[in-house]
């Protein structure tokens, strides 16, 4: 056979330790490719040949002088039926990452086995059809899963919810655009009256905004988000920083102007994962060292998905809120003991009071649905605001310009989603339209 | 042995036009035809144009072309297709007097000096090292040339069928070209089989017109720049519509078991696009009933044409259903429908010149590259004949891209795709549809047949002193400020206070270069993100598909035949799945230092224009 290290050599087998760094009870060494089984026997003893396909053996791994290293299990999947489609093996032995170190060096020394490229298990079950974009893509944000929410995010579109979400897109897409190309190519066979291009227009806008509010849920999972306290000196921020954290992170005085640099902290709040952060209280007239402070807070503050504006209870609320812009801005009253009265979230950091509801308000904004998003790279993320912009544009075309026009946005628009769902060029929209109509003299 | 610069086989639209392509290059044409008294007879449907065929017409008239001046010399009725759906898909369609048509063509073959007529067959094509030399007729005769154009059509093979009856020939009364097939086999090119079919056709005198709806034609306008309107002979025909009923589709139904199609009979793949009654019934039996269009073919033919009622049924099935038809309940038949199988050369084996990549100096054009519709034949004629004009002229070819025109993206699909059904064009197949219209085929190729040498220089110099016209009113707008006026919907440009004075199809011109502007300029930053790049990146032109590891084997398969030359040509086949696509690119693409010669070269844009000698075969 042909040698073929290329930037894509399928023939050639990958090895990689499945579990992780730490040492724990158990670990995996997986291998897959067609030397998977050869390369496994030769550094075991006890694995018969051929070995029994999905079949726990007993087996017995070997140093090279012939000494034993350690006694494990041994599953042989071979090919199609397999994780990645190629024979697969997986070694399970004692997990001490220096063994398994070891283990690894042994099977390298076979002449086709190679060390896994990072993400090439799936990216061969995708070759080989086992899975869909999105359902690899969802392997991978499954393994870098901070939070609840992620964890669930990816188990869902692992299970195909991202799939049968743009499946669904797609086919109302392409039965829209089979329609209207019907009509231009066959005037005849469709007439005006026959179309049905507003609502169904309005449907798909409808969901293509409903996928962007989803994928930017989930960017919130995979990239989480910066929530920033700020407001005036000694309005007691650090008090409330700590006191959300449950710990005492950030130094407290009465003096105003204490904290001086931004303190960060990771939270997980209704399984969110979000970046807590308590920044310099503002005023003029600061010192050198403090203004350096207070700047680098309005920086973290021009960074964040949400902004937490601190003042004391019966203070002056309007020139902080002015800082920043109100959709992005949770207004709190700090010291509620203060005064009895007042507007909107009330804290009281040193007995805790509304702090729940401070932590709800926060989740709630960033959050605002139960839907746990749908997990988009920033590639898919910019095709689908592509595809938005074509169907706007196709929309604003139905009223006020021809429906050639329209049928160019929706060409466009198709481009956009199968470069969304990575289905390449998609299909011939002409398929569609000799299956959906009669059409033709 | 008799001597000609070029021969061309086969007298119907495609070959017509190469014949007159090559003529007015000055080159010496030896034509050859079966019967000369069929040259450029309408077998099928009497008519010229219709949605993405209009376009066809007019840029090859554009270019230097016969078929749209034909046209209106034989038009009877004409209607405009989409006219409220956008100037880009509007369409011109001009029925014909079937007869008037022909004349007007063999007139245009008479008129051309150097241009000779032979009535005889095909038997052999001569070829020697490779390159074609010249034909060998069934008589025996043999005629040497410096390049060969093959416009058979049909006629390859052909077999006719109507219901059970088989029966050898191209078209019904005539035969069929049975030594051809062989000859073009033995020269190394393969050949696939399709079939078609034409309706019967009806006596004009055995129709109840009154219990139709009448189909006026609307005022004619001229489809060839070269025809004056002042000179358009006004309209002689009016056709009308009617529509099947229950009682047809119970009579088509029950004799399905009579269809060749449904028994398995005929073999060859039909157009998807153009399906037999029988089929729609088969196919949408939600449709409680299917138009017809009853459209006589001349003003004194005792004939009438009807769209819609494609069958290969047997003859007395197709009386009987036809008289279920309101209006046809008296119909009298003169012809029956049928359908007709015949060879045809899979596309792929020709260059964008189209010319064979295995044998220099053959080029093939129309329905033997297995496309549709008088139009599209015509327009390969045209650009086959002129690139072998040319080829023997010792010039450079002509190769449109595809942003030019829509006969490009026919050419470019056929060569570069291939088919799997007999090929029609549709505007939906070019990317650049916004700005392909029939409007501005003027502007987009009337130079390209100017520097060929088809169109005269007084009319070149017409159409430059046209579009100053066109030019001169955009910057007037423009310094009046009044474009975004006349951008709002529904406003003219005679509207506009101060207009200037244009005729009508140059003032709906200005309209629509002005309207259209942000969406043409939008689609095309769009598709530039999407294909720029890619196209700009060549693969390796020794590049062995065969040898990419985890492809499959119609994967592989479909690379090689196709021969994508861009990584954008591999992202546009059909019938690769994404991961064997992305597969193959890694791998055509994979760094030089791997120790193999291939490596993606940036920054050069192999087409077009590109030379007819390029490496490919």
């Amino acid at each position: 056979m042909k040698q073929t290290e290329g930037l894509f050599p399928v023939s050639s087998t990958i090895v990689a330790i499945a579990t992780g760094p730490a040492t724990g009870a158990v670990g995996i060494v997986r291998l897959s490719g067609p030397a998977a089984v050869d390369a496994v026997a030769a550094i075991t003893r006890g694995l018969p040949s051929p070995p029994t396909p999905r079949f726990a053996h007993r087996v017995t791994v070997v140093a090279a002088d012939g000494a034993a290293l350690d006694d494990g299990l041994c599953l042989v999947f071979p090919a199609p039926r397999s994780l990645t489609g190629e024979t697969v093996v997986e070694l399970q032995l004692h997990g001490s990452p220096r063994l398994l170190a070891l283990v690894q060096a042994r099977l390298l020394e076979h002449p086709t086995v190679r060390l896994a490229d990072p993400g090439e298990f799936t990216r061969r079950a995708w070759v080989n059809g086992k899975v869909d974009l999105t359902r690899a893509q969802a392997v991978a944000a499954l393994v870098e899963a901070r939070s609840e929410r992620a964890v669930r995010a990816a188990a869902a579109a692992l299970g195909g919810a991202t799939a049968s979400r743009l499946g669904g897109l797609e086919r109302a897409l392409r039965a829209l655009h089979a329609e209207v190309e019907a009509a231009l190519e066959f005037p005849q066979d469709v007439e005006d009256h026959e179309l049905t291009v507003a609502p169904r227009l309005a449907a798909l806008r409808a969901d293509a905004e409903a996928l962007a509010t989803a994928a930017g849920a989930g960017a919130l999972l995979s990239r989480e988000p910066a929530v920033v306290l700020y407001g005036p000196v000694n309005a007691g921020k650090s008090t409330l920083f700590n006191a959300l954290l449950g710990e005492e992170r950030a130094l407290v005085d009465p003096s105003p102007g204490t904290t001086r640099d931004v303190l960060e902290a990771r939270v997980e709040w209704q399984g969110l994962g979000l970046q807590l952060k308590d920044t310099a209280g503002l005023r003029d007239g600061a010192q050198a060292l403090e203004a350096r402070g207070i700047a680098r807070g309005r920086a973290a503050l021009d960074e964040a998905a949400l902004a937490v504006c601190v003042v004391p209870a019966g203070a002056a609320r309007a020139p902080w809120e002015a800082e920043v812009l109100a959709e992005r801005r949770l207004d709190v009253a700090s010291k509620s003991d203060l005064h009895a009265e007042g507007p909107g979230l009330r804290v009281h950091q040193h007995d805790g009071k509304g702090l729940e509801a401070l932590r709800r308000a926060i989740v709630a904004r960033l959050a605002p649905t139960a839907d746990l998003g749908v997990l988009l790279s920033d590639r898919q993320r910019a095709s689908l605001e592509q595809l938005r912009a074509h169907l706007g544009a196709a929309a604003e075309a139905e009223r006020l310009s021809t429906l050639e026009v329209v049928a160019g946005e929706l060409a466009l628009a198709s481009a956009a989603l199968a470069e969304l769902t990575g289905t390449g060029a998609g299909r011939d929209v002409l398929d569609e339209v000799f299956a959906r109509f009669c059409i033709g003299k | 042995m008799d001597r000609a610069d070029v021969i061309v086989v086969g007298l119907g639209h495609a070959g017509c036009e190469a014949a007159l392509a090559c003529a007015r290059l000055g080159l010496d044409v030896v034509a050859v035809t079966l019967k000369a008294e069929r040259i450029a007879v309408m077998s099928c449907n009497p008519a010229i144009g219709g949605t993405a065929k209009g376009h066809l017409v007019r840029e090859l008239d554009a270019l230097g072309g016969e078929m749209a001046r034909a046209a209106d010399l034989a038009g009877t009725h004409q209607v405009t297709l989409n006219a409220s759906r956008g100037p880009a898909v509007r369409a011109t369609r001009v029925l014909c007097d079937r007869d008037a048509y022909a004349r007007a063509m063999q007139g245009a073959l008479a008129a051309e000096p150097t241009l000779h007529v032979l009535e005889g067959e095909v038997a052999a094509l001569l070829s020697e090292g490779g390159r074609v030399t010249g034909v060998a007729l069934a008589s025996g005769q043999q005629l040497a040339a410096r390049a060969v154009v093959v416009t058979t059509g049909t006629f390859l093979q052909a077999l006719m069928h109507v219901g059970a009856e088989q029966s050898v020939g191209g078209r019904l009364g005539d035969a069929a070209a049975t030594g051809l097939s062989a000859s073009l086999r033995a020269l190394g090119l393969t050949l696939g089989r399709f079939k078609t079919g034409t309706p019967p056709r009806l006596r004009r005198d055995s129709i109840d017109w009154a219990r139709c709806t009448p189909q006026p034609s609307e005022a004619r306008r001229p489809f060839s720049l070269r025809t004056d309107a002042a000179t358009l002979p006004a309209p002689t025909v009016t056709c009308a519509i009617t529509h099947t009923s229950a009682a047809t589709h119970a009579v088509l139904r029950e004799n399905l078991h009579r269809s060749p199609l449904f028994q398995g009979a005929i073999t060859g793949r039909g157009p998807r696009y153009c399906p037999s009654l029988e089929d729609k019934v088969v196919r949408f039996p939600e449709k409680g009933r299917h138009t017809l269009f009853l459209e006589p073919e001349g003003p004194n033919s005792p004939l009438v044409y009807p769209a819609g009622v494609s069958t290969s049924l047997p003859a007395d099935v197709q009386l009987r259903f036809l008289r279920t038809i309101v209006g046809l309940e008296a119909v009298e038949v003169e012809r029956f429908g049928y359908a007709v199988e015949y060879d045809f050369a899979p596309p792929t084996q020709l260059r964008p010149t189209l010319e064979c990549k295995a044998v220099g100096g053959l080029f093939l054009a129309g329905q033997l590259n297995g496309t549709s519709g008088y139009e599209e034949a015509a327009f390969q004629g045209l650009l086959a004949g002129l690139n072998a004009g040319l080829q023997v002229r010792g010039a450079p070819p002509l190769v449109l891209g595809r942003h030019e025109a829509h006969g490009a993206v026919l050419l470019d699909e056929l060569v570069t795709h291939g088919v799997d059904e007999p090929f029609r064009m549709f505007t939906s197949r070019s990317e650049h549809r916004l700005t392909l219209r029939e409007g501005n085929a003027e502007w987009r190729l009337r130079a390209h047949g100017h520097r060929a040498g088809l169109v005269k220089a007084a009319e070149h110099q017409r159409t430059l002193a046209r579009r100053a016209r066109v030019d001169a009113a955009l910057g007037w707008l423009s310094a009046a400020r009044l474009e975004s006026t006349l951008q709002r919907p529904g406003v003219r440009l005679h509207d506009l206070p101060g207009h200037p004075d244009l005729p009508g199809d140059l003032a709906d011109e200005v309209e629509t270069e002005v309207k259209y502007r942000g969406y043409v300029a939008m689609a095309l930053a769009s598709r530039d993100r999407l294909s720029r790049t890619e196209d700009a990146v060549a693969l390796p032109e020794d590049m062995v598909w065969a040898e990419v590891p985890g492809l499959s084997a119609e994967s592989r398969e479909t690379l090689t035949r196709l021969g994508p030359r861009t990584v954008g040509d591999v992202r546009r086949l059909r019938g690769l799945d994404p991961a064997a696509l992305e597969l193959a690119l890694l791998y055509a693409l994979r760094p030089v230092s791997r120790g193999t010669p291939h490596g993606g070269k940036l920054g050069k844009t192999p087409r077009p224009p590109e030379s007819s000698t390029n490496p490919e075969s």
